[in-house]
């Protein structure tokens, strides 16, 4: 085995290599030019219809509820920017959950967003009431434990968009559902009445929530609704002596 | 002859690969679907068995068809089948041990795959679970006869490829299509374009009524039990079949 020589470049082999050479400053040229443009939210998007959705998952109507579910869990999320609540179209957000609903009634990953997530929106009755009617929907269908979101509803009616006789329907058709409801939900007309600020209403459904129906509950919607007691609902000072945050602590 | 045809079968998938392709599915399948269901902000483990079971059913048909159309095509391009309709076997029986092959394949797919959403039911193994494994192997079985028969019709294995994936398509489809269909159509040609589908429609089997992920939750519906299940797979077998003996049966070699 001699040593390795070199191979002689031809005229050939330098146009390739010069050829080669201009390629990847095209491509830098390139990059440099597209390096700033990053993907812009658009809002929420028009909403599929429930067939559409159940075609782009080849006829399984649940594997579709939960991609759509996934989709407006991550709706706001672009390119690592978070978009705040206030800037979403609530109005197609709503078009969005009953897509969901007419997927799958009887999953509650849709109502827990819309209730937890979405409905943490302060100051925009406009925007709630959206909210407030699909929970109103999810809250009346005949499974088990699904009157906990018509409840929210109730709360959200009252206190969030500040609309008396809309609470109060939504109270009645919550006191009179066909279901094994817990004395506070059956009262749920007369607490609509109570002359009680919002965090006193939030804390006290809360609290008879989980009182009564915790052991009905996923884990992950007890840690959430403890998580708005003692992070949304109570001040600091207030959390730090109630015994359900200090039990979580 | 019919036995060791029918190990001969059993022996190339084994040889191709295919029972460790299906491994690999499964644990790639598992892998993202945890890794999804675990983004999901409640109801992470109804999100990871929703997308293993979707996973599942769509990976175990996949696999099925490339293994069944390769290994036909590749039979008919270096002149195994010749050889084989040679020796003391007939037409038909050379056909049917193909079919109780690729059958006895897609049961063992469905075993593993479906076997493996059985297995990581964290609740109780209701009929739901039950109903939707075995629509899994029936769905399976079916898709794989299906296969044989593109096979063995069309020349081409790109073509075979994409008739069977079609059909399968067609056939997860087809209640959302007899639903528009049935809504009616506004002018002549949506009329005529109508009818034709529905006559389509009488050849293409239900499987939107199989393997509902809804079923691993909520338990069976209604309306689909185990005798339907069975019922639709024997009526199309049968069909899928007969149609591809006569296929055979009509060749010249």
């Amino acid at each position: 085995m001699g040593a390795a020589t070199a191979i002689p470049r031809t005229r050939s082999a330098t146009r390739l290599y010069l050829c080669f050479t201009v390629a990847i400053a095209l491509n830098v040229a390139f990059w440099l030019h597209a390096r700033t443009m990053l993907p812009s939210w658009g809002n929420v998007p028009p909403v599929p219809t429930a067939t559409s959705a159940a075609f782009s998952m080849l006829g399984d109507t649940g594997a579709a509820y939960r991609m759509l579910g996934y989709t407006l869990q991550n709706l706001g999320n672009t390119g690592g920017k978070y978009e705040p609540l206030k800037n979403y179209d609530y109005a197609q957000l709503e078009q969005w959950f009953f897509a969901t609903h007419d997927l799958d009634p009887r999953a509650n990953f849709v109502p827990f967003l819309a209730a937890y997530y979405f409905g943490s929106i302060e100051d925009e009755p406009e925007r709630i009431s959206h909210v407030t009617n699909y929970l109103a929907k999810a809250g009346a269908d005949p499974y088990p434990q699904k009157w906990r979101w018509l409840a929210q509803a109730v709360f959200f009616a009252r206190f969030k968009e500040k609309d008396m006789d809309k609470a109060l329907m939504l109270a009645n058709r919550l006191a009179a559902l066909p279901t094994d409801l817990p004395p506070w939900a059956k009262q749920m007309p007369a607490f609509v009445n109570m002359a009680m600020g919002n965090k006193q209403a939030s804390y006290e459904l809360m609290v008879h929530m989980l009182k009564t129906e915790g052991d009905k509950l996923p884990a992950n919607e007890i840690n959430a609704m403890v998580a708005y007691i003692c992070e949304r609902t109570l001040t600091r000072a207030e959390a730090a002596e109630n015994p359900l945050c200090q039990k979580r602590d | 002859m019919i036995w060791p045809l029918f190990r001969y079968i059993l022996m190339a998938a084994r040889r191709d690969r295919f029972f460790l392709a299906v491994v690999g599915f499964l644990i790639a399948t598992i892998c993202l679907s945890v890794f999804f269901g675990s983004s999901a902000v409640t109801e992470q483990d109804r999100f990871a068995r929703t997308f293993a079971a979707f996973g599942f059913r769509i990976f175990g048909v996949v696999s099925l068809t490339l293994f069944i159309v390769s290994y036909i095509r590749r039979s008919f391009d270096y002149r195994d089948i010749d050889y084989l309709l040679s020796r003391p076997i007939g037409r038909i029986q050379f056909v049917l041990t193909h079919a109780a092959s690729f059958s006895c394949l897609a049961l063992i797919a469905a075993f593993i795959l479906g076997g493996t959403t059985v297995a990581l039911e964290t609740g109780n193994l209701h009929e739901g679970v039950w109903l939707w494994w075995l629509s899994i192997a029936v769905e399976f079985i079916i898709m794989a006869n299906v296969a044989m028969f593109f096979s063995f019709v069309i020349g081409s294995t790109t073509a075979c490829m994409g008739a069977t994936f079609g059909f399968y398509i067609l056939s997860r489809l087809m209640g959302e299509i007899m639903g528009i269909l049935q809504k009616g159509a506004d002018s002549t040609l949506m009329t005529i374009l109508s009818k034709l589908m529905e006559l389509i429609s009488i050849f293409i089997p239900r499987l939107d009524l199989m393997g509902q992920t809804k079923w691993l939750f909520y338990g069976t519906p209604p309306d689909i039990s185990f005798g339907f299940v069975f019922a639709q797979g024997g009526v199309f077998l049968t069909l899928i079949v007969l149609a591809t003996v006569m296929d055979l049966h009509r060749r010249q070699f």
